[in-house]
């Protein structure tokens, strides 16, 4: 048995859940903006429909 | 030494409480299909291993020269001092997890088979990864208060995020002596998720929550999102916690990997041929590594309580977490869909799944629960790494 300091064991805890939180809040921000820039560069990639030709009716 | 009678003559009744341990674990993979990728050849490792005199498998010369025909758990601080493995087995393990090659290298495996669309097309989806990580604190303290010293509780802790290789990893570097017992309950309670958070999931939730519908499609993901994804979350990752990086570095290169649609054969060989070679090699090491001399202790036999416990938090961490975020998110997620952020790939999405059945038939939350499952691989990567930093390794 050792002797329990629980202040350090609050300090690695409280870091590390906030860290854990602080990484997966900027990869929600990143992933989410990342994933708006795309879907509007790829609709402006997709090509148009192409208009029927009626010039010979 | 190797003469058929002293062996005979050695064995106790401790070898052969682990060789029915080891057996076990074969049954339970074989028989009822519990990771059984992982838990054959582990249990069969610990039959291995706790053969007495088996000095050519776990074999290992003290600085006296005394021969063990098991690798004593202090091995680390013997061979500074003279002491060298000399099995197959513990020559494997000395530079496979003693130096955490073989951890790392399953995560490239890894990598090459996970999909990470599901997370890119919700990327809210990565919270509930991180609320999951509550399990981990919960365990963490837990430990501490039984009695166990800093690094192994946060070895005991990462039980919690049910990623076998991040627990490997982290024990072999904060608490190696211990790192049998943490590897074989966090394996072992991620082939018993289906067991364990049913019950935390309906003691935390009504049959109207578990019954909230959600549409079955998520947007389809471009090719550029898939790939610009694994490089992001290792820039974000390696700045934010450099100590994950060999982790979350080689998991997203096994990702990269199999979604540039040019490099199908590397990601082809690493999600098979590759990740089964590094699984028989975990489990085989791991399995002979736990000796009857270092297993049959109440300490080492405490891990597998907090560890069932660990698993427990996260499942009601994330839930919880989810019924919070519903106040302000609209649509609205299916409560059970955050018990996914326990990592324990596919099986914790699996359960969802089936739950959300039940409560509602016209429910069909899998590729929801896939979001949060993966995200909780990363969250408990992290938390990894900041174990490792905070204790200074």
């Amino acid at each position: 048995m050792v002797t329990v300091d629980w202040a350090e064991a609050a300090r690695v805890a409280g870091v590390g859940f906030g860290t854990v939180f602080i990484v997966l809040i900027v990869l929600w921000l990143v992933a989410l903006g990342g994933g708006k820039i795309c879907q509007r560069w790829w609709k402006e990639e997709e090509p148009e429909p192409k208009k029927r030709d009626d010039s010979q009716a | 030494m190797f003469g058929i009678g002293p062996a005979l003559a050695s064995f106790t009744w401790q070898h052969l409480i682990m060789l029915l341990a080891g057996g076990l674990l074969v049954y339970l993979g074989i028989s009822r299909k519990w990771e059984p990728l992982i838990l054959v050849p582990l249990g069969f490792g610990i039959i291995v291993g706790n053969l007495p005199l088996g000095y050519g498998i776990m074999g290992f010369q003290m600085p006296d020269g005394t021969l063990l025909s098991y690798l004593p758990p202090q091995w680390t601080e013997l061979v500074q001092q003279g002491g060298k493995p000399v099995g197959f087995l513990s020559r494997i393990f000395q530079y496979g997890f003693g130096w955490e090659i073989i951890p790392i290298l399953m995560f490239l495996g890894l990598g090459a088979m996970t999909d990470f669309g599901p997370l890119i097309a919700r990327p809210v989806y990565f919270l509930l990864g991180a609320a999951a990580q509550f399990g981990v604190y919960a365990a963490f303290f837990l430990a501490i208060a039984l009695g166990f010293a800093l690094p192994e509780a946060c070895s005991i802790g990462i039980i919690g995020g049910a990623d076998g290789p991040t627990t490997v990893y982290l024990t072999q570097m904060l608490s190696p002596h211990i790192m049998g017992f943490t590897a074989i309950a966090a394996y072992l309670y991620m082939a018993m998720v289906p067991l364990i958070q049913p019950p935390v999931i309906k003691a935390i939730t009504t049959k109207k929550e578990r019954a909230e519908y959600m549409a079955p499609q998520l947007r389809s993901v471009s090719k550029v999102e898939r790939i610009a994804f694994p490089i992001y979350v290792t820039i974000v990752v390696g700045l934010l916690v450099p100590a994950a990086l060999p982790l979350i570095g080689t998991f997203m290169l096994g990702n990269l990997l199999s979604v540039t649609g040019v490099t199908d054969r590397l990601s082809n060989s690493l999600a098979t041929v590759f990740v089964d070679v590094i699984t028989v090699f975990l489990g085989f090491c791991i399995g002979a590594y736990v000796s009857a001399e270092s297993f049959l202790h109440t300490g080492p036999l405490l891990v597998f309580v907090i560890g069932i416990f660990a698993f427990a938090f996260a499942t009601a961490g994330g839930v919880i977490f989810t019924k919070l975020l519903n106040l302000v998110l609209r649509p609205k997620i299916n409560p059970m869909v955050g018990a996914a952020g326990v990592s324990a790939v596919p099986m914790s999405a699996r359960v969802v799944q089936k739950m959300g059945q039940q409560a509602n038939p016209r429910n069909f939350l899998l590729m929801h629960a896939m979001g949060p499952n993966v995200a909780g691989v990363i969250g408990t990567a992290a938390a990894a790494g900041v174990f490792i930093t905070l204790l200074g390794y």
